[in-house]
């Protein structure tokens, strides 16, 4: 994967994944369903698209799916605070807090990403680019091909 | 697979423990959280009773106030609730219901008053609106309603969702369990003011025949325990000992016979 050299249409498709990453985690932070639907749509568009995009798809769409479980709970203690079924604690600020910083991580390494992966550049990320190489099956994955 | 599961725990780790280490600050201090919250719940209820004030006439007659008034704050005081946190309104409606609010009020319906046999019986039904709120059900409730999310989070008074959620309130969809522990409660309170709770049971016996096939209740009857399982519970917690009544004769009189 290191050497593959994707095509510029590669690159762009690519690097439009992370884009709709980003504007899906703006859009979608009163309601994180839509972030994770957003991706997941984009990534549905792209199934048969070349190893290069699908991976990198992939790849946005996991970590998308980690803000998604990360701000549902946001949403469902802040409802709950809001309306007195549970307090407000130092835990509730906190959390808040950790997936606020989540979130504009997210977004910052996708926009970076975005442009990286344009230029034609590897990016993988902790975690998620390795969940990426288990769920795009191998022969289709161009990590893998190496 | 071992480097993923690897890579997943230290990102777990770093989460948790950016998490621990940030919640041993006094954020809910800082913030004032805990009196935001009670002040929140207030403003809710007031915002409920003035968007009902719109469909229906309350019932502000001196002596219908004081006499509700003087029912609620005999069981609030014999069970150390706060007088001031429990507030009741009078509305004229031909529907027989009472319902709690958050911040702590309740509504009595005129029919709700006219429907009941006695004192006792329409001291069992606030009591079981004082346990509900005691319990801490509305907001429980609340928090089930997602357009409220909505209407906090934007801070709009958009009246058609308040409607739509004043409706829900006032429907009474709470769940059986809830419905149960809130008898329970109106039971212990009665006892201790020292009203009979048995009449609780009649009223329920008493909707169960008048309403229990009526279509409209349907609802009422899906959402709350069955009549008679509920009439037999509470007569199975009231205790067979001699009670003084809820309120004097003139003034369950004045009450029941008032021209709403």
């Amino acid at each position: 994967m290191l050497n593959y050299k994707p095509l510029e249409h590669e690159k762009e498709k690519a690097s439009n994944g992370y884009l709709m990453s980003v504007m899906a985690v703006m859009a979608g932070l009163p309601l994180p369903i839509v972030n994770l639907l957003a991706t997941f749509l984009f990534f549905i568009l792209n199934r048969r698209a070349t190893p290069f995009v699908k991976w990198h798809c992939t790849q946005a769409l996991v970590s998308q799916l980690t803000i998604f479980i990360m701000n549902s709970a946001a949403l469902t203690w802040t409802i709950k605070a809001f309306t007195g079924s549970t307090p407000f604690t130092d835990k509730y600020f906190a959390y808040i807090i950790v997936v606020l910083v989540f979130n504009v991580a997210e977004v910052v390494v996708n926009i970076s990403a975005a442009i990286r992966v344009r230029k034609g550049a590897t990016v993988r990320w902790w975690f998620w680019a390795a969940l990426a190489d288990m769920l795009v099956r191998k022969p289709a994955s161009p990590y893998h091909a190496q | 697979m071992k480097k993923l599961l690897f890579q997943f725990t230290i990102l777990a780790v770093v989460f948790a423990g950016a998490w621990y280490a940030l919640s041993q600050l006094p954020w809910s201090k800082w913030l004032h959280a805990s009196s935001f919250n009670k002040k929140r719940q207030e403003k809710l209820g007031e915002l409920f009773i003035k968007t009902h004030r719109l469909d229906k006439k309350e019932i502000t007659n001196d002596s219908v106030v004081y006499i509700i008034n003087s029912l609620k704050n005999n069981i609030c005081m014999a069970n150390h609730i706060d007088t001031g946190n429990i507030k009741v309104y009078v509305f004229r409606d031909e529907q027989v219901n009472a319902f709690a609010l958050p911040g702590g009020s309740i509504v009595v319906n005129s029919a709700l008053i006219s429907f009941c046999d006695s004192p006792d019986m329409l001291a069992g039904v606030i009591a079981h609106e004082i346990g509900h709120i005691q319990n801490g059900h509305i907001s429980k409730r609340m928090a089930k309603e997602v357009g409220l999310s909505i209407l906090m989070m934007f801070g709009g008074e958009n009246m058609g969702l308040l409607k739509e959620l004043l409706r829900s309130v006032t429907s009474g969809k709470f769940d059986r369990s809830q419905e149960s522990e809130a008898d329970q409660s109106a039971v212990y309170y009665l006892d201790k003011t020292n009203i009979n709770p048995a009449p609780l049971a009649d009223f329920f016996e008493k909707m169960g025949k008048t309403y229990g096939n009526m279509p409209g209740m349907l609802e009422w009857v899906n959402t709350h325990p069955n009549a008679k399982e509920r009439t037999s519970m509470v007569r199975k917690l009231a205790k067979k000992k001699t009670y003084r009544t809820a309120l004097p004769v003139g003034e369950w009189a004045y009450l029941h016979s008032y021209n709403y």
